[in-house]
This record gives structure tokens, C-alpha cells and sequence, in this order.
């Protein structure tokens, strides 16, 4: 059997499957961030075959955008954790119940 | 563009972005009591990139940077509207940047920035822009969100907003690869002409793409059902900044679905069109159903926004109908125009206390406002908030939709109630002793923060009483989009 690009579409859409359920299922907050970031580099994958198989430069200069802006994303949200856990000493989502909802 | 005339297009976002790192470095650089230095420069920010936006105003349509993004009156449009958010954003928070010992270069710097990112949005035409311009925003206001941080609930908001918000960009991200998968191209004038000429069937990952993009779209306007972290985030940040996020980021985030749904992929409307009158539907229902039950003054304010959103997707469910796309278009800017008036108004108040209980004897010219801003968000007719509705929901009737304007209509009817309650709260309860008492009289007699509700009273009422003369603006850019 050959790896053609609908194999490497598929590899995609699983991952991006398992980061949904990553952050839809689990309650730490910092796997939940990983899942998100999951989510993110399933989408690249599927970029850079798509642009293979198009034979089109595009959407690996995507890629590049996309990196740039999970890396600024991951520093955000770390911030925002640690800011959180500063006050409240827990990294579990459902003791982040302050605001009602 | 091989020449330098670039800069002076890109005169408004260059101007923005530099007073930003500017007011970031100085607040390093200089007193810490020097705040109000600080402050102005950022507000001359902001009026000079208004200034040479009023420049750009007059010239063609153009591409630049091989269509990534394109001048026009739509885009400056939206530029306005973006910096004067900003601008009333910033004044409105500065006496709450005194009193509170916010990290002033921080806030600005991160305002500025998400001023950018609002009006790159409506710059962008190319995906790729698109989604830059819609993560510097949404980073900057995450950031905004959780800037108290002595304050628990502050941080939790913005953990919920980031965590939502991220979880949203991806899904827009994946959605954004079936259209390029589809398409072949990231530009929305290529794609356009790929749906408009393809003689084969469409290939089913385009709608899969279409779904994807809906759903990152929505979260960011707070359509149901993508709004759960609506009232948390809107009750968790500061004042100033929840109203910023219920008017800038929406309005960005209808600059996007204007163009990307309506403009570029307009040939697959009939499949798009249901699902955007669901969404109003549902929006518009959800929100004021749950807005009666509300006991906090900004949590009702936060799903009178998701409300409000949904009359919004009226006009954009009518606009799908060719024969009223100007009409419903324009009534799209008019409505964000209005609800931007009467909701920083509301919040500017909101800000200044939440406990309502007797308020307008106590501060009668703050209670006047508040008056006038609740009237205008029920749509009573010499406000802003009712020439908003009304050209809502003509569009939808001339285009067809008469089930939709009268369940808009049954909606609006329904959300008088919460409002009227505030204006009962406000005149008709007896007014409970705070410890805060004094504290807010000095914030009464603060002139940017009065200024800042003499602006947004005076325009609640001006432009709903001339509003053929705004309306005129508008049309202008929404023929220059297409």
C-alpha cells in the first residue's frame, strides 16, 4: 500500500477529531491547551498536502502564519493560566466556577 | 506595488500600529504619574489614523499586496467605526485606569492593537488575511479581558474567552482548508470566480468549509448556538472592555461575514441562507428569552448583545434576496452604527456602578442617559435604536422574509420588558447606601467620563433623528464592495 494524500487528510482529520474531544472531555486546563494546539497542527498537516497535491505554494506560506500565530497563542494562554492559578491554585476547569454559567 | 505609495494607503494601520508600540515603550521610559501624557498619545493616535482614513475616503477601490487586501469605502468604513470604539473604549476607561491601577501602557498598547486587527478585518480579502487580522484581534482582547488580575473573576473570563476563542479559530482554521482544498486559492476574488464558473459539480468538502467557517464566524458575532461563553466573559471583564467586545468585535466579525458570505461566496446561497436564518432565529430568541431571567445589569446587557446580534442576522438572511442586497446591506452598518451608540453608552454607565437602585435621583443626568439608551436599545422611535430596526426589518419584508421580520418583531416586543425593568430600577426603587458613594460622585464629575456619555446620548438621538444623512454614507460603501 502507497501513503498517497487522502491517507495524510485522514491522519489530519483524526487528530483534529482527538483535539475536540480533548478539549470538549477533559478538565485540566493545560490539556485542554495541548488538545487545542492539536487541533491547530491537524490543520497544518492537511495544509501542506493539499498544497502538495495542488502542486501550489499558498498554502505552505499558510503554514507559516498558522505556526506564527499558535506560538503567539500558546503565550497568551499560558499567561492567562498562570494569571488564573496565581489566585485560585487549581489547573482543574470545573473549579474555575466563579461566574455562574 | 513596486513603489512606496503602500504606506500611504496603509497610512490608518501604520499610524495605529506604531502609536501602540510607542505608548508601550514610553510607559517603560517615563513617571509612573505621568499618565495623562501617556493617554493622549494614544487618543492623537487614534484621531490622526481617523484623519488619514478621511484622506483615503475619496479615492477608487484598490488591491494591494496581491489582493491580500482592498481600500475601499467598505473597509474605511468599518476603519472609522473601529477607531471611534477605540477611542470612546479609551476614554470611557480612563477614570477606571486611575482609580484602579491598571498597567496603562499595557491597555492601550493591547487596544491599539485590537483596533488594528478590527479594521484589518474588513481589509481582508484573502483568507489567509483574514485570519491574521481576526487573531490579532481576538489575542489582544483575550489579553483585555483578563487585565485586572487581582480580580479572580477578570482572569476566569478571560480563560474562558481564550479557551473558547481558540477552540473557535480552529475550527475557522480547518474550514478555511476545505475552501482552499476546494478552490485551489485563498483569495476571495479567485474563489469567487472558481464558484461562479465551475461547470462540474462542487466538490462536498466545500460545504464541509462552509459549515467550519460558520461556526468560527459565529462565535466570534455570538450566535447561538455558539454563544455559551457570552455572559461569563461579558460579566468577567472590565466594563469598558465587555463594551468593546459587544460592538468592535461583533461589527468586525459582520465586516467578515459581509464579505466573505456575501461577496465572495455568494453562488452557494442557497446553502448558506438557511442555516443564517436559524441562526437568527435562534439567536434572536435565546437571547432575549434569557435576558427576562437576569438579576446582574451586565449579564442582561450581555445577552441583549446575543439579541441584538440576531436582528443583525435578519438583515443578513434578507440580503441573500439580490433585489435588496443594498438595502439589507446597509441596514447591516446602520444597525452596528446604532447599537454601537446605545451599548457603550449603557456600559459607560455600568461601569460607573451596578447597582442601579435609585439611580436617577440620586445622578440625574446620568439617569437621563441611561433613559435614552435603554429606550434606544427597546426601539422607541426618535432613537437611533429604532431607525436601526426599522430598516432591518423592511429589507427582510421587501426581500420576502415576512416570517422572519414579525418573529424579529414578536422578539422586540418581548425584550421591552428587561429593558423597561431598568428603567423601573433606575426611578422606582429606593436607592440602597454604598460605601462606594463617594467614590463614584468623583467619578460623575470626571469630564471624560462625561464626555464620553454626552457623545453617545447626543448620537443615540441625532442619528436617529437624521439618519437619511448617515444612510447616505453607507450606501456609498456598500456599492464600492462589490
Amino acid at each position: 500500500m502507497t501513503i498517497d494524500h487522502s491517507h495524510y487528510l485522514i491522519l489530519s482529520a483524526l487528530l483534529f477529531t482527538i483535539g475536540v474531544m480533548g478539549v470538549l472531555l477533559r478538565r485540566n486546563l493545560i490539556i485542554i491547551f495541548m488538545s487545542i494546539e492539536l487541533m491547530l497542527n491537524s490543520v497544518n498537516l492537511a495544509l501542506v498536502s493539499i498544497s502538495e497535491y495542488l502542486q501550489a505554494p499558498d498554502a505552505q506560506i499558510f503554514v507559516f502564519f498558522v505556526i506564527t500565530v499558535a506560538a503567539a497563542e500558546a503565550a497568551t494562554g499560558l499567561a492567562i493560566v498562570i494569571s488564573l492559578f496565581r489566585q485560585k491554585q487549581t489547573t482543574n476547569i470545573d473549579e474555575v466556577n466563579q461566574l455562574k454559567g | 506595488m513596486s513603489n512606496i505609495h503602500f504606506i500611504f494607503y496603509l497610512s490608518p494601520l501604520i499610524i495605529l500600529i506604531f502609536t501602540a508600540i510607542f505608548v508601550l515603550l514610553l510607559d517603560v521610559f517615563i513617571q509612573k504619574n505621568n499618565r495623562r501624557l501617556i493617554f493622549s498619545i494614544a487618543s492623537l493616535g487614534v484621531i490622526g489614523s481617523a484623519a488619514t482614513s478621511l484622506q483615503l475616503w475619496n479615492g477608487d477601490a484598490l488591491y494591494l499586496f496581491h489582493e491580500a487586501i482592498r481600500l475601499d469605502k467598505f473597509s474605511l468604513f468599518f476603519t472609522f467605526l473601529s477607531l471611534g470604539l477605540t477611542l470612546l473604549t479609551a476614554l470611557s476607561s480612563y477614570p477606571l485606569l486611575q482609580k484602579n491601577n491598571w498597567p496603562l501602557g499595557e491597555y492601550l498598547f493591547f487596544l491599539l492593537s485590537a483596533c488594528v486587527g478590527m479594521s484589518l478585518m474588513a481589509w481582508a480579502t484573502d483568507l489567509i488575511t483574514l485570519f491574521i487580522s481576526l487573531e490579532i484581534m481576538s489575542l489582544a482582547v483575550y489579553i483585555l479581558t483578563g487585565i485586572e488580575r487581582e480580580r479572580l473573576t477578570s482572569s476566569e473570563g478571560a480563560l474562558k474567552y481564550f479557551l473558547l476563542g481558540a477552540f473557535s479559530t480552529a475550527f475557522l482554521l480547518y474550514g478555511i482548508t476545505f475552501i482552499y482544498a476546494a478552490t485551489g486559492s485563498t483569495q476571495f476574488s479567485t474563489i469567487a470566480h472558481f464558484l461562479m464558473s465551475s461547470k462540474y459539480t462542487l466538490p462536498p468538502t466545500i460545504y464541509i468549509g462552509l459549515g467550519l467557517l460558520l461556526v468560527g464566524v459565529g462565535f466570534k458575532i455570538s450566535a447561538v448556538p455558539f454563544h455559551m461563553w457570552v455572559p461569563d466573559v461579558y460579566e468577567g471583564a472590565p466594563t469598558p472592555i465587555t463594551a468593546l467586545m459587544a460592538t468592535g468585535v461583533k461589527a468586525a466579525g459582520f465586516s467578515a461575514l459581509i464579505r466573505l458570505f456575501l461577496v465572495t461566496l455568494s453562488s452557494l446561497k442557497p446553502q448558506w441562507g438557511v442555516i443564517i436564518i436559524g441562526f437568527s432565529i435562534l439567536t434572536m430568541t435565546v437571547g432575549n428569552i434569557a435576558a427576562l431571567v437576569q438579576n446582574n445589569i451586565k449579564r442582561m446587557l450581555a445577552y441583549s448583545s446575543i439579541a441584538h446580534a440576531g436582528y443583525i442576522l435578519i438583515a443578513l438572511a434578507a440580503a441573500q434576496e439580490t433585489r435588496v442586497f443594498d438595502l439589507a446591506t446597509s441596514s447591516i452598518l446602520f444597525y452596528l452604527i446604532a447599537y454601537s451608540f446605545m451599548t457603550i453608552g449603557a456600559f459607560t454607565i455600568v461601569s460607573f456602578t451596578q447597582d442601579l437602585n435609585g439611580f436617577g435621583f440620586k445622578h440625574p443626568y446620568l439617569g437621563i442617559a441611561m433613559t435614552i439608551f435603554m429606550l434606544s436599545l427597546i426601539g422607541v422611535p426618535p432613537t437611533v435604536g429604532f431607525m436601526g430596526k426599522f430598516y432591518i426589518f423592511s429589507s427582510a419584508l421587501k426581500g420576502g422574509f415576512f416570517w422572519l421580520a414579525i418573529i424579529g418583531i414578536i422578539n422586540s416586543v418581548i425584550a421591552s420588558y428587561y429593558y423597561l425593568r431598568v428603567l423601573v430600577t433606575l426611578y422606582m426603587k429606593k436607592e440602597t447606601d454604598t460605601a462606594s458613594s463617594s467614590l463614584s460622585s468623583s467619578l460623575a464629575s470626571s469630564l471624560v467620563f462625561n464626555s464620553v456619555l454626552w457623545i453617545t446620548a447626543v448620537g443615540t438621538l441625532l442619528v436617529g433623528l437624521f439618519p437619511s444623512s448617515v444612510f447616505k454614507i453607507i450606501t456609498k460603501s456598500i456599492t464600492a464592495l462589490l
